[in-house]
């Protein structure tokens, strides 16, 4: 096993399958996940093994957008307008019964919130700068909303999760985009940040 | 060794740092094969981070690499083992919890960002350090 499908274990693809393992999943699910990043790319790898019919993948940035379709899901562009709007028409006006959120901010939980089904469950495993946000409370409550969100114990994931890499079942090397050498590290890090020269994953050789 | 450092918002350099030694009996040191980018990163990146935003704080979570020094109170690797690092800090010794215990039973992950010298050419995880708690011998991941 070579470094670049190992080493994701230890944080992006154990905190994906948890984010997946949250959302409890159940074979038939329609399920959407917000954030075509490098987290939510995994958490959409990871939310096929547990089998659900149609996976979404929502987000802005088309180049990501790509490569989730090339994972199995179905795009859902931002610039197209209301998520929870376009996802509701995706799922014959029911929402999808799990919703992923893997970006971190007040706006993507909201609207979390706002495509799952009534029933539904939310999990979250953005990393939040905000210390509070507002969210659609009522619309939460009304729903009979599940919500779970947390950071990640990578620690108890990556050996039930090795084998899964090992023979295929989990490929997180795809999200790949750039191998560097340490001295380009200040590259790396502007053109992931400004997402420049179509840049999701970003290697660094010592 | 060589590691990123921050210095501003968007000014990461990579710099001669310290290098990393054994301090603590369960402390591990590394010499990295691979690190990564992480989205969270962006957060130090942005000057967002607390004591990880000072001048000279080392960049980074996400590495692998193998064991090159290690100290007695380490059981679960060897010398020359390729283990994988998770980013948190889970604080199994203190709880006596274990890897497949119920999240009840141990004591939330803490994130472990940078501390030491995570994307450089190697890492250690001294308990004073920057590393909210160490990554004690059981954090490390064996495999062939």
């Amino acid at each position: 096993m070579t470094d670049h499908d190992a080493i994701f274990l230890g944080d992006i693809l154990s905190t994906g399958y948890f984010c997946a393992e949250n959302g409890g999943i159940r074979p038939g699910d329609n399920v959407a996940v917000f954030g075509a990043g490098p987290v939510g790319l995994l958490a959409m790898q990871s939310a096929q093994l547990f089998g659900p019919t149609r996976l979404f993948a929502v987000d802005r940035v088309d180049y990501r957008l790509k490569l989730a379709e090339e994972l199995g899901a179905e795009p859902v562009s931002l610039d197209r307008g209301d998520p929870a709007e376009q996802l509701r028409g995706l799922t014959g006006g029911r929402g999808p019964d799990v919703v992923l959120e893997c970006v971190g901010h007040e706006t993507p939980f909201t609207q979390a919130i706002q495509s799952v089904r009534a029933g539904g469950t939310v999990a979250s495993v953005g990393v939040y700068v905000e210390s509070s946000l507002s969210f659609p409370a009522r619309e939460a409550f009304f729903k009979d909303l599940t919500l779970k969100m947390g950071i990640c114990n990578a620690r108890n994931y990556m050996a039930p999760l090795l084998p899964l890499v090992r023979v295929g079942k989990l490929r997180p090397s795809r999200i790949i985009t750039h191998t560097m050498g340490l001295g380009e590290a200040p590259k790396g890090y502007a053109i992931f940040d400004r997402k420049e020269d179509r840049a999701i994953k970003v290697m660094l050789k010592p | 060794m060589k590691a990123i450092t921050f210095h501003g918002v968007g000014d990461v350099r990579v710099q001669d740092v310290a290098e990393p030694k054994v301090v603590d009996p369960t402390d591990v040191v590394l010499k990295i094969t691979t690190s990564a980018v992480c989205g969270s990163d962006l957060h130090q990146y942005h000057g967002r981070g607390g004591a990880l935003v000072q001048t000279g704080a080392v960049m980074g979570h996400e590495f692998m690499g193998t064991v090159e020094d290690l100290g007695p109170g380490v059981k679960q690797v060897r010398r020359g083992d390729r283990v994988i690092v998770p980013f948190s800090v889970s604080a199994v010794t203190a709880s006596g919890a274990s890897a497949g215990s119920p999240p009840s039973a141990r004591r939330p992950a803490a994130p472990c960002s940078a501390g030491d010298s995570a994307t450089s050419g190697a890492a250690a995880r001294p308990s004073g350090s920057a590393c909210p708690s160490p990554i004690t011998s059981a954090s490390a991941c064996r495999w062939r």
